[in-house]
């Protein structure tokens, strides 16, 4: 598969060499690929995606896009990139449909083309109801909706959103999930995440990578990941009020018992022994006083906190 | 432009397909023609930017001046027709000084430490692009005011004003060399407390340390050889001969040294910063 990104053992030093915000960090970004960068506040992860667009320079080591230097050809980077960044958006004077259109435009798309694609996605993100109205008197979430709108007008090869779904609402949050995964699909766009929001993440992406503080921790697709951190399935219960004590005596005697709350316990099996578990249960309901199991396999979110990313969230 | 969102969805797919094949290929240089097209939707966005406030911004920057103008007024009690013009068109700089060197250097460097430039950083634009949108900005708003002293210079102090083609040239280059100065400033500077400092000082020293409202020769000779390294001491000079009517070899000095300035500021930001780096 085609290298789109080659990021090779970045290092990255604010403050005259006090502060470190990347080390020694090595991967590529492949063509048509959902990569997440995930990782707690402060990890790193917007000083990486910032020298990405070439908009910092690494202390040491290099970047690529497209096998050429990023820092050399920042202009290709701007061309081919799409960049929505977590800053506050300079269009803010404009409409909406203005700040979309000119933003196409400022990408070097021709006027007719550029009101087709203004068109499409002002309706692809719902936004034609405050088509008409400045940037900076719409909600915050609105805003960020017209600001992912005018990125994905511009149609770049490569889009590198970052946190894209801050602010939003259930159903716009799914929106935007649905959108990047549908231009994904239908373009083959490479999509490079930096998200805090993992559960939704691992709906859409196809790799991951998980940065704490400053270096990367693990790169490799979910399943991988998922095998590589506790390939073993949840089987969780919820039991009738006052009975937990008693279903754990039982449930103990087939393995080992995790309380996670007044009502709730949890056990970890392995694939193979699922089965034979689901036959106890069944054979056993009454006596565990058992409202509701499930199965349920790890989750990105279960990685995520295993591989480090979600010690420094804990402590803020 | 108006916008049918019914209408985007069945033209969705077709739309999308036939602009992926119209991307310019990266690295491509552009022609005059898109370099056009790419400023004038820069200067669309800083006019957005002033749309709502430039009257109130316009009247602002000139009532710094109209105010030192009247002061003068009540305390020179006979002034010489030199003297006369020379505050005259001392005032006339006042709103170029305010408008196109604190108010441009404030402006960039807010949008710097605002993020506004990641925006601009991420898309294929020219830097000679985006530096001149902001130097047309300065030079836009700075103009009227320009015109306001003129007119009130004339009929508070009865001066003479000869208005002559010269003059065109000289009010362009005074905003074009002051505004670059302001540009580089807001450029340079870290943070905007900082630029906000330093255009506050320089306002005040060159209004009233530099050859601005008072004559060259008034001020002590350290002052003297500093004033040269200012564009408003050249605007300021040309602009007092051509509102006299005369044209002459200082003029013409003048008028190159603010050329000058111009192209020294813009080399600079192009040549010397990658602006699309932190």
């Amino acid at each position: 598969m085609r290298k789109v990104y080659e990021i090779q053992n970045v290092r990255k030093v604010y403050k005259k060499g006090k502060k470190l915000a990347n080390e020694d960090i090595t991967f590529d970004v492949h063509e048509g690929e959902i990569l997440a960068i995930l990782g707690p506040n402060g990890a790193g992860k917007s000083t990486l995606v910032k020298q990405m667009v070439a908009q910092s320079k690494p202390t040491s080591g290099q970047i690529t896009l497209y096998g050429r230097d990023v820092i050399r050809y920042s202009s290709d980077v701007a061309q081919r990139v799409g960049y929505y960044a977590q800053e506050s958006w300079a269009l803010a004077n404009l409409t909406v449909q203005e700040a979309i259109f000119f933003t196409a435009r400022l990408r070097g798309i021709n006027r007719i083309d550029a009101e087709h694609l203004t068109r499409l996605w002002i309706g692809k993100f719902d936004l034609s109801s405050i088509a008409d109205k400045m940037i900076k008197r719409i909600s915050g979430g609105q805003r960020r909706l017209a600001g992912l709108a005018a990125v994905m007008a511009g149609d770049p090869e490569v889009l590198i959103l970052d946190e894209p779904t801050n602010e939003l609402d259930p159903v716009k949050r799914k929106l935007v999930w649905d959108l990047v995964r549908e231009k994904n699909r239908e373009q083959g766009t490479t999509v490079l995440l930096v998200t805090h929001n993992v559960l939704e993440a691992e709906q859409v992406v196809d790799r991951v990578a998980i940065i704490d503080h400053g270096k990367l921790q693990v790169i490799d697709s979910i399943t991988n990941l998922k095998n590589r951190v506790d390939p073993r399935l949840k089987v969780e219960f919820t039991l009738l009020s006052g009975y937990r004590e008693q279903a754990e005596q039982l449930l103990s005697q087939w393995g080992a018992v995790e309380t996670l709350s007044e009502n709730r316990v949890q056990m970890l099996v392995e694939r193979d022994e699922v089965s034979r578990l689901v036959s106890n249960i069944t054979e056993h309901l009454d006596q565990l006083s058992c409202e509701a199991y499930k199965i349920v396999p790890p989750s990105l979110e279960d990685v995520y906190i295993k591989l480090g990313g979600g010690n420094r969230d804990e402590h803020q | 432009m108006n916008i049918n969102s019914e209408a985007a969805a069945s033209e969705q797919h077709t739309a999308v397909a036939a602009v992926s094949a119209l991307i310019p290929q990266p690295a491509a240089r552009k022609g005059i023609r898109s370099l056009g097209t790419e400023l004038y939707y820069l200067l669309r966005i800083q006019y957005a930017e002033v749309r709502e406030t430039w009257i109130w911004v316009v009247l602002l920057a000139s009532l710094f001046p109209f105010s030192t103008l009247l002061f003068m007024k009540f305390f020179l009690e006979s002034p010489s027709p030199d003297v006369m013009m020379r505050i005259v068109s001392g005032n006339i700089i006042f709103p170029i000084i305010i408008m196109s060197i604190n108010g441009l250097g404030n402006h960039i460097s807010w949008s710097k430490q605002q993020g506004h430039f990641t925006f601009y950083a991420s898309l294929p634009i020219s830097k000679i692009n985006f530096l001149l949108a902001f130097i047309i900005r300065g030079f836009l708003m700075t103009l009227p005011s320009v015109i306001i002293m003129t007119v009130v210079g004339h009929f508070v102090f009865h001066v003479d004003i000869h208005l002559n083609l010269g003059l065109i040239p000289i009010v362009l280059l005074a905003i074009s060399g002051s505004a670059g100065f302001g540009t580089l400033i807001g450029f340079l500077t870290p943070n905007q407390d900082m630029t906000t400092m330093i255009t506050n000082l320089l306002m005040v020293f060159l209004n009233f340390l530099t050859p601005v409202m008072i004559d060259i020769h008034q001020l002590p000779s350290v002052l003297q050889v500093v004033s040269y390294f200012f564009p408003t001491t050249y605007a300021a000079d040309g602009l007092k001969h051509l509102l006299q009517g005369v044209w002459s070899s200082s003029v013409t000095i003048d008028m190159l040294a603010l050329l000058a300035f111009t192209c020294l500021s813009v080399w600079i930001v192009v040549k010397k910063m990658d602006w699309r780096l932190e």
